[in-house]
């Protein structure tokens, strides 16, 4: 044999990666802070203060400081340098030997890594965390702060240790690439998903005292507030429930997104209306549009000083109304914005309706209206039921709409916005909100899957369905073209309006052109010390951009690399991982952004007010439409390509670099470019977690909505639409398509049906 | 048995069970010999692609061993094993081209690059396809393709080159000539070669040895030849010559000749060994010999029940006393009635005690 495996230099894969594993530790022990500092990491000023108090590396901690605790991690490492000094040969070796060998090194990796976030919890700032530790461990002075890089450093290396002894064991067949990345990636959903999430309902379980009540629980669950019941919930009159305005504004919006998005489908496939192109093209709006136009655009239309109302004034002499604020106008802003993900949902169903069937019935002799009732329909249920729980979803996540158009009514979202940073500050209700709103969510998710996971009638052979289908009954047909015109006219004077509104003074009062809303946000000065970007919206733009630049290629990563574990290999515990990576896709926005509060503004992982919380939070919600990409890009590779691939010598990650990264670049695109623009857009998931230093487009705007600014909110949004259009032309134009020699890959159909709630 | 050399491969006991009810391939043992192309023949489902993929080390067995070179490999994933595999859909990375796609082993076991070149550019003129370099597979033509799927893992130099089902994706024309080139190339490098087939034909042309397997067993391993004249399994006979497998009743044995009656008929025939008592007797479509002489004996009378005339001769289905037989009657030319009377003869040394 001429081929040995791959070497770096005579040092093969295997050592050279438990090299890294271990010189990660040690470097995470003696050369970085292990502590997270109040200013920081990049500008590196803490290498000339090191070896002080807060900037000291973990061995100076332990030496110097009294952080005692930590003297296990190092001897964990000498622990593991010991077992990987006499690694058993496994021509000599007793049956067994290797295999517990291997066993102690994922002990000893597992427990390096569980006892950092142990010792995290169990210490905090003024020593033990709980009272029953104090009694049981030795007695400690001090305590300690959020842990930073060099636990960080330290935490990977032990995570790849465990790995390796996982993947030495002969699970994965022996493949660290596939432990290591099935680890890391489940580390990190469980710490950013998982522990979140848990951490509210922690939270709503403390009474005022921060003590452990159910009664806390319970009575702040049972508010009148909540749940009370009247007849003027139908039309959103006052004194109903926040729960049932929340379900009721759920309902009405699922079905109505619903019933517009079949007839805009049944338009675009099923009939000869001319405006098919432009129709198509406005569903990709909403994706790329900041969550307020809609709302905002509605104001300047039904509101107070809106168009129709001034017309009716004038021409007529009816009184202005308010009539847009409340369960009307936040409803109508979300049949605008939601029915294009109805939509695009939909459309995939009725081309999926195999023609032959149709024809089949026709053939029978049944009329065009039977054929439709009993043939078409039916065979598109599973589909309808789809879009009608994704509207579910989205209306009860959107956070923007009720909060620009909502007035006296109040749905959950708009409720935990203002139990965080309205007058009296409530995590309590913040956290039982959240987590009702999370019910709701999981119930839709859940009765979603078992819609969909239900065999799909849905016939799409790729070729040889020669049928044509059948015309529309006159009837439906009607209805499709009723419903669908005023749509396409309203949403593009809606869109038309919002730019326009950009240019004017006062929307309404006074129209006079003016470019003032534009230099007011984006104005540059040439100043005594050269270009100054002046403009009271600069500073949120590049945060924005900067986030949603980091966001987009980690998301891009981790999803890519989930969908690899979760389509190409077998593993135990494989469907629970895929539940688990989809699971962000049913947290409604507000939830997450309450969650990450309670989860990471104290010790020991204490993230909020950095730029770091938002990317994470943008990379964990955005999450769930790279893996879906992801899988669906890998189940038409042929997995033979990875096999082949296999045989001819390369381990996991040559075959994910070499072969399916680049026959996935569609998928990666896709993903890459959903990442991005769904970064730029949201609102809900960060309200929370801007501080003054890190605030972003959306927050900004929000700001001004509220100030009644909304000349510049609305001249901010169409420049964010502009950039994102560019970076969407950019992406595809740099990472391109390579030519396969048959049909060029399209880009975008990853990002399409998923539109996560808002 | 000779000392194991490099390119020797031995199965003892292996088991492979996907935990879904009956496991695929139950406790199967064989050894083929250095520089053998061996087929591994069955009916769909009968686990041989899954014996395959477990050489290759795409599966791992349950239990059992796998000895390559005389090394035990068992435990070896794919990527360590010095074995290469031509897959059926040929498994071209679409996106590199037929340089690339050679390449692809050396160089990610991390081999110069310039060496890789010169090890393409040989097999590249070894399998014919020098001037191609550039292309992508979708550029070649299936058998092109093919050829480069067989340069990729000759590239190797492996000690066994698997093959699963390489004729499958060629029209007709094509597979006889591709399958006499994998055997001149085989015998040319002198290189193991297991080659995985459902076409008996076909594995009756390239091997030295077939290995018949049978729902996740082997059912007989021999060579063609002694497979097909002289099979020892009711399921093998059937499955490869298609053989009329009927019950007799052996009465006598000695001297390698066993007496046994067929029917109303005694007949003699060549036999090993037999043991008094019921039979079961194969006998292949083109052995017999019919005749409406009386005289003749010892003969089965028979009355055609359907006949055929499918150009290089004629096919019988007739009614025997021992049950029904299907005939082929290679040079015949009459077709014969419906219901007529006919006699069946057979050469003794071509009946087949089996099991």
């Amino acid at each position: 044999m001429s081929f040995g495996q791959r070497e770096f230099g005579g040092i093969d894969y295997m050592t050279g990666y438990r090299i890294i594993a271990l010189l990660l530790i040690a470097a995470g022990l003696t050369l970085v802070p292990w502590y997270a500092l109040q200013d920081s990491f990049y500008d590196f000023k803490w290498i000339a203060k090191f070896g002080g108090k807060d900037f000291a590396p973990a061995l100076i901690q332990i030496a110097n400081y009294g952080k005692v605790w930590l003297i296990l991690l190092p001897a964990l490492l000498l622990a593991t340098v010991g077992l990987y000094a006499r690694p058993v040969n496994t021509a000599t070796a007793v049956e067994g030997a290797v295999r517990s060998w291997a066993k102690a090194v994922a002990f000893i990796g597992a427990a390096g890594a569980l006892y950092i976030l142990a010792q995290g919890f169990a210490i905090s700032s003024q020593g033990y965390a709980f009272e029953s530790l104090k009694a049981m461990m030795p007695e400690i002075s001090g305590g300690q702060f959020g842990m930073g890089a060099g636990a960080l450093l330290v935490g990977i290396g032990f995570i790849l240790i465990c790995a390796d002894g996982i993947a030495t064991m002969g699970y994965f067949r022996g493949d660290r690439f596939i432990a290591s990345a099935l680890l890391c990636i489940v580390v990190l959903i469980v710490m950013f998903v998982f522990f979140p999430v848990m951490r509210i309902l922690y939270e709503g379980i403390l009474d005022e005292n921060r003590g452990w009540s159910i009664t806390a629980l319970w009575e702040r669950f049972g508010q009148r507030k909540l749940w009370n019941l009247v007849p003027g919930c139908l039309w959103g009159g006052s004194g109903c429930g926040v729960a049932w305005n929340t379900l009721w504004l759920a309902l009405l919006c699922a079905t109505g997104t619903t019933f517009m998005g079949l007839m805009l489908a049944l338009i675009v496939t099923r009939s000869n209306f001319r405006g098919k192109k432009l129709l198509r093209l406005l569903t990709v709006l909403p994706i790329i549009t900041p969550p307020f136009i809609v709302g905002l655009s509605l104001i300047m239309l039904f509101g107070r000083a809106g168009v129709v109302n001034q017309f009716l004034e004038f021409a007529f002499g009816i009184p202005q109304t308010r009539w847009i604020y409340g369960l009307p106008g936040v409803l109508l802003a979300q049949l605008f914005a939601f029915t294009p993900v109805a939509f695009l949902v939909l459309i995939g169903v009725v081309e999926g309706v195999s023609p032959t069937l149709e024809e089949a019935s026709q053939s029978l002799h049944a009329s065009k209206w039977q054929t439709f009732r009993y043939v078409t329909l039916p065979l598109m249920a599973p589909g309808l039921a789809n879009a009608f729980l994704v509207g579910f979803i989205e209306s009860i996540a959107d956070f923007g709409n009720p909060v620009v158009l909502g007035g006296n009514f109040g749905v959950m979202a708009t409720e935990i916005y203002f139990a965080i940073v309205g007058a009296q500050l409530d995590q309590g209700k913040a956290a039982v909100y959240s987590l009702i709103l999370l019910a709701f969510a999981l119930f839709a998710f859940w009765l979603q899957r078992k819609a969909t996971a239900r065999k799909s009638f849905v016939t799409v052979t790729g070729k040889g369905d020669t049928g044509l289908p059948s015309p529309l009954p006159d009837g439906v047909r009607r209805a499709a073209i009723g419903v669908g015109v005023p749509w396409l006219m309203l949403t593009v004077v809606l869109y038309g309006m919002s730019i326009f509104g950009a240019f004017v003074k006062v929307w309404g009062r006074d129209n006079t052109l003016t470019l003032d809303h534009f230099a007011k946000a984006f104005s540059i000065d040439h100043g005594p010390h050269g270009w100054l970007f002046t403009g009271a919206a600069w500073h949120s733009l590049s945060n924005t951009l900067q986030f949603s630049l980091a966001a987009a290629p980690l998301t891009a990563i981790i999803g890519i690399l989930s969908a690899y574990l979760i389509a190409r290999t077998t593993f135990k515990g494989q469907r629970a991982f895929e539940f688990l990576t989809l699971l962000s896709f049913a947290i409604p926005g507000t939830v997450i952004g309450v969650a990450y509060i309670f989860a990471f503004n104290v010790p020991p992982i204490e993230l909020t007010g950095t730029g770091l919380i938002i990317v994470l939070c943008f990379v964990f919600r955005n999450l769930p439409v790279g893996v879906r990409g992801g899988i669906a890009a890998l189940s038409q590779l042929d997995k033979s390509l990875d096999e082949a691939s296999t045989t001819l010598g390369a381990n996991g990650a040559t075959t994910f670099r070499r072969v399916l990264m680049p026959l996935m670049k569609p998928a990666i695109v896709g993903a890459l470019i959903y990442g991005f623009v769904r970064s730029m857009t949201t609102v809900s998931a960060i309200v929370f977690l801007v501080s003054g230093d890190t605030e972003v487009a959306t927050t900004y705007i929000i700001g001004r909505v509220i100030n009644g600014d909304y000349g510049v909110a609305i001249a901010y949004c169409s420049v964010l639409i502009l950039i994102m259009v560019i970076a969407i032309v950019l992406v595809q134009w740099l990472v391109g398509s390579r030519k396969l020699g048959r049909r060029t890959a399209i880009a975008v159909p990853a990002m399409t049906p998923v539109v996560a709630a808002g | 048995m000779t000392s194991p050399t490099k390119g020797t491969l031995e199965f003892i006991n292996v088991v492979k069970d996907y935990g879904t009810g009956e496991p695929a391939v139950k406790g199967i043992s064989f050894r083929i010999e250095d520089g053998q192309l061996v087929t591994v023949l069955g009916p769909s489902g009968c686990g041989k692609t899954t014996t395959l993929r477990m050489v290759a080390g795409l599966e791992l067995p349950n239990a059992g061993q796998i000895l390559l070179g005389g090394k035990d490999v068992t435990a070896q994933s794919a990527a360590q094993r010095n074995v290469s595999l031509v897959f059926q859909s040929y498994a071209l990375f679409p996106h590199m081209s037929v340089m690339e796609n050679v390449g692809y082993g050396p160089t990610v076991r991390g081999t110069k690059k310039a060496e890789v070149e010169s090890k393409v550019n040989d097999v590249l003129k070894l399998i014919g396809l020098t001037g191609y370099e550039k292309r992508l597979p979708s550029e070649l033509s299936g058998g092109q393709q093919q050829r480069v799927a067989i340069a990729r893992a000759l590239v190797l130099e492996p000690a066994v080159l698997l093959f699963d089902e390489p004729l499958s994706n060629l029209d007709t024309k094509l597979r006889r000539r591709v399958r006499e080139e994998i055997r001149e190339l085989q015998q040319r490098l002198q290189i193991t070669c297991v080659y995985v087939t459902h076409d008996r034909e076909e594995a009756m042309a390239v091997s030295d040895h077939i290995i018949v397997m049978d729902r996740g067993s082997v059912a007989e391993a021999g060579t063609p030849h002694q497979l097909y004249f002289q099979p020892r399994t009711a399921f093998v006979a059937d499955f490869l010559s298609e053989a009329n497998v009927v019950k007799g009743h052996v009465v006598a044995f000695e001297n390698g000749k066993a007496t046994l009656t067929l029917g109303d008929s005694r007949f003699d025939i060549a036999a090993d060994s037999a043991t008094v008592g019921e039979a079961k007797i194969a006998l292949r479509p083109d052995v017999f010999e019919v005749t409406t002489d009386a005289t003749v004996s010892p003969a089965l009378e028979a009355t055609v029940q359907k006949c055929a005339f499918v150009g290089k001769g004629v096919e019988l289905v007739v009614d025997t006393a021992a049950g029904e037989m299907f005939v082929f009657l290679p040079k015949e030319k009459i077709v014969r009635e419906v219901g007529s009377k006919v006699r069946l003869t057979f050469p003794a040394d071509e009946a087949r005690l089996i099991v």
